[in-house]
């Protein structure tokens, strides 16, 4: 960080330093208009943070791409020449949710601008390429980037080509250098430079049933499965299996078996319409339409767990007493400030909790 | 998709191995400019324009982001977007500079002369001109550089000419005394926007002025004694009971020895001081007003360099200081001074070179603006011209429903010269182009041109149309992209510079200059409240023509 960052920002330090791109990002981020802007140094860091993530996306992306023939066969083949719109049967579920959601994006960002909201705009784009698009379709897409079918990998090239190159459009006026610089490189349509390119319509690009949201439950899902092993502290080499409990969602799951597996750190999916067979100490969780087991064993070494956990409940045995003690002291609650009361008596209730979860799950071992 | 690049992007993501060149690739493929498509509807954003010799600050950077997403947005909308620069010649700060620049080398502006003057600001302005508009280039900004505009060049003066012609004819423009903020340093008046205030300690003087033909004082405060030579009048607030028996009677001046009236005006604070105050309407403009409303005699302390006047022999050609300590010593000697004690008070302070202002009556050209004010605020009233956020209109409103004439000309060189000549012979008025061959009244040969230039603002107040070609109405630009679709700026310059272009743009153009008005923010540092000293170089608000 620049030493003339302190005191008074001088921006063509800041455009040496970082970018022009950073700078306009961070003036425009999270602002509204009207209203003054207390800028923060922190906000290059995350200028400069989106700036790397995106172009790794796009390194990424264009060592992986297939051939720019096929990508644009493929556009033909897939598009109802009517309608404009990408047929179901050429694209999976993922490629659909995340066409749809480009869909919702183009619309909000198109008003947001038109209406001069510019701050909300871009965090919108945002959050789009950093989370929907970086953090979970790229995961997606990697096991049919990678495969040996040629119809799997055109596809799904299609698919990020596609998307990345309407945010690069949605980005452009917001940060045109790098948007620009990475354009080039990606498959387009009309030849023409990302300045002058067509900005993306609104319209319908697929079907995709926002009720029925198989891939935003199954993000849930894969969430809570990084919850659960991050709070028993599984290691990430550590799989387990999947058992899916649903009736719902079977083909879905059964077609996105491979990402399900890697996202969600699986050793095989089983996809079953009943609980039969799960034992009862396997790990659960319940989404919309399905359910999902995690047999216990599959996590945790039952000794080691065992032995971990009772160490952990003489811990937090001697923390409650000991703040229990500390609160039936009078000569404590008498003189201490009430926010130190307080204080204790939360952590107290804390310490209960967390005694009383491992309490449970050391009968679940011992069971 | 580029073939010779083969799909390759560099390892790391180093935005100066592309930047400027990218730049340099948009420039020279005429994406800047408007499509060539005339069927397209068109979309225009005038950009505010900076001091020419200015240096970009974090407020341009804002401003110049906003439209230049706005302008990105709509052209790959489709539309024929132009977004058009421009500098301003800035004329006090330029001056100013210039001034100084000429002082380091022991030249004095006068000894050189006008012609030659004007010369020297030239090239200062060709030597440190154009920073700016570099580093618009490297943020990225998509305008049109072909229409580089700069409020001094030929088109934009004569659009001036044409304006200032125009309105004289009206009957809008007039010559007239006036109150204006003078700077003693820079020896102009200025504006209300170049004016700031700092706290200064100082004292609050009371003082008893004796009631004719009674044994009884009325005391008054005030915190510049040495003008009280030229009080013509003692003022109370009517509904004030501890003076509503004196209201009318007259009470001897000290040391002027010479008889002024009591009067009663909303205008007094009954809190401030005493509840009295004395009147002095050549020094201050709240009195100024008063003295008009009262109808008062309007007499000056000081003379034309702000030294003491001739209105009591031993204190003429003192500085005001001193001649302050000198009165407040016989005003003392001679039992009139009842009070002396400390107090703050804000002082009116010339922005650029921190000099004390002082209100001064001068003669001084004018625009009458009522006519032009209503009609600006009502177009903003029938959603004609919008404000982003709305709530900025108030501002506007407020300005424009209380207006007051706007002081157009400054005693300067560096500017718009004023169009108008006066016979040598008879003194007649010649308001033109050029120099008149003939005077109308009295048949004699020989003019002189009015001094002062204008108000910088007068020129930026064309800036939406004067950039496309205005006066000739004909001009294909003009045509197409006039009214303009959004003007971006910050609020600090929405009563001198927005209510002004509305105001001219209805009047010459009958049209509201831009349909949005989108207002942003300052740009203020993190700890703006702990650090004075740099929030005041940090949050500069975008004054844009100044």
């Amino acid at each position: 960080m620049s030493k003339t960052l302190g005191n008074g920002v001088d921006p063509l330090d800041v455009i040496n330093e970082y970018s022009a791109d950073a700078l306009r990002f961070s003036v425009i981020s999270g602002t509204t208009m009207g209203n003054d802007i207390r800028y923060m140094p922190e906000k290059l860091e995350q200028a400069s943070n989106f700036a790397n993530k995106l172009w790794n996306a796009a390194k990424f992306i264009t060592m992986n791409l297939a051939d720019d023939n096929k990508i644009m066969e493929f556009d033909k083949i897939a598009k109802d020449q009517e309608t404009k719109q990408y047929k179901n049967e050429y694209l999976r579920i993922e490629d659909r949710w995340i066409l749809n959601k480009l869909d919702n994006l183009i619309k909000e960002v198109t008003e947001n601008i038109e209406n001069y909201d510019l701050g909300i705009a871009l965090d919108k784009i945002y959050n789009f390429i950093w989370n929907e698009f970086c953090d979970w379709y790229i995961e997606m897409a990697k096991s049919r980037l990678y495969s040996e079918k040629d119809e799997e990998k055109t596809q799904v090239s299609f698919v990020l080509n596609y998307v990345f190159g309407d945010c690069l459009k949605l980005l452009h006026p917001f940060m045109p250098f790098i948007t620009s610089e990475i354009y080039e490189k990606l498959v387009n349509y009309d030849d023409k430079d990302l300045m002058v390119t067509h900005w993306p319509k609104i319209r319908k690009r697929v079907e995709y049933n926002e009720t029925k949201d198989f891939i935003e439950e199954f993000k849930n899902v894969i969430i809570e499965i990084r919850n659960v092993r991050a709070n028993m502290n599984v290691h990430p080499s550590k799989k387990a299996n999947l058992i899916f409990v649903t009736n719902e969602y079977k083909e879905e799951i059964k077609a996105s078996k491979e990402f399900i597996a890697k996202l969600g750190f699986g050793n095989k999916i089983i996809i079953q319409e009943t609980k039969e067979g799960i034992p009862s100490n396997a790990i659960s969780i319940l989404a919309d339409g399905m359910e999902v087991f995690m047999p216990f064993e599959d996590l945790v070494n039952l000794e080691e767990e065992k032995e971990r956990l009772l160490k952990e409940k003489e811990k937090l045995e001697n923390e409650v007493q000991r703040a229990e003690k500390m609160l039936s002291n009078p000569g404590f609650t008498s003189k201490a400030p009430e926010a130190k009361i307080n204080e204790e008596k939360e952590k107290l209730e804390k310490y209960k909790e967390m005694l009383k979860n491992t309490v449970e799950r050391l009968e679940k071992i011992e069971s | 998709m580029c073939e010779n690049c083969n799909h390759k992007l560099a390892d790391k993501y180093n935005p100066k191995e592309f930047e400027e060149k990218l730049y340099e690739k948009w420039e020279k493929s005429g994406y800047f400019k408007p499509d060539e498509d005339r069927e397209k509807e068109t979309f225009t954003i005038m950009m505010p324009p900076p001091n020419v010799t200015g240096k970009l600050h974090m407020g341009h950077a804002l401003d110049d982001t906003i439209q230049d997403i706005l302008i990105r947005f709509k052209r790959m909308q489709g539309y024929r977007t132009l977004w058009l620069p421009g500098t301003d010649h800035a004329s006090i700060s330029t001056e100013m500079k210039v001034v100084q620049k000429l002082a380091n080398e022991g030249i004095k502006k006068e000894d050189l002369g006008r012609e030659k003057f004007i010369e020297e600001a030239w090239k200062w302005t060709k030597e440190y001109g154009g920073t700016i508009q570099e580093q618009q280039r490297k943020l990225g900004c998509s305008c049109d550089w072909d229409r580089n505009r700069f409020t001094l060049d030929e088109g934009m003066s004569d659009a001036v000419l044409e304006q200032f012609i125009k309105l004289y004819e009206k009957g809008l423009i007039y010559k007239g005394k006036r109150m204006v903020n003078w700077c003693t340093s820079c020896n102009t008046s200025i504006s209300d926007a170049e004016v700031e205030y700092k706290e200064e300690p100082s004292h609050l003087w009371h003082i008893r002025y004796k009631i004719e033909g009674e044994d009884t004082y009325i005391t008054v405060a005030t915190t510049r004694p040495e003008t009280m030579l030229g009080d013509t009048a003692v003022a109370v607030h009517p509904t004030d009971e501890r003076y509503k028996n004196l209201i009318g009677k007259m009470c001897i001046l000290p040391i002027m020895n010479k008889e002024i009236p009591i009067i009663a005006d909303e205008f007094v604070e009954k809190e401030f001081g005493t509840g009295c105050v004395k009147i002095t309407p050549a020094h201050d403009l709240n009195d100024y007003q008063a003295g008009l409303r009262h109808n008062l005699e309007i007499i000056e302390v000081f003379d034309e360099n702000f030294k003491m006047g001739d209105l009591v022999p031993e204190y003429k050609g003192m500085d005001l200081l001193e001649a302050r300590k000198l009165i407040v010593k016989k005003l003392k000697e001679i039992g009139a001074l009842v009070k002396e004690e400390e107090y703050t008070h804000n002082v009116a302070k010339c922005e650029r070179c921190k000099h004390t202002i002082e209100p001064k009556i001068s003669t001084q050209w004018f625009v009458s603006m009522k006519d032009l004010a209503k009609r600006a605020a009502d177009s903003v009233r029938n959603d004609e011209m919008r404000f982003v956020p709305k709530r900025y209109e108030k501002q506007y409103f407020n300005w424009l429903d209380n207006i007051q004439d706007w002081c157009i000309s400054r005693q300067l060189w560096w500017g718009h010269r004023i169009p108008a000549y006066y016979c040598k012979q008879c003194g007649e008025i010649h308001v033109s182009k050029t120099m008149p061959s003939i005077c109308k009244k009295c048949g004699a040969k020989d003019f002189e041109q009015d001094p002062d230039t204008l108000d910088t603002w007068f020129s930026s107040a064309l800036w939406p149309f004067s950039t496309l070609g205005w006066p000739n109405t004909e001009n294909e630009d003009y045509k197409e992209f006039y009214p303009t679709s959004v003007l971006v700026t910050g609020f600090d310059i929405i009563t001198f510079w927005i209510s002004r272009m509305m105001t001219q743009g209805l009047e010459f153009t009958n049209q509201v200059p831009f349909k949005d008005t989108l207002i942003h923010g300052i740009v203020r540092d993190a700890k703006r409240k702990k650090n004075v000293k740099n929030i005041r170089k940090w949050s500069r608000p975008i004054r844009c023509n100044k």
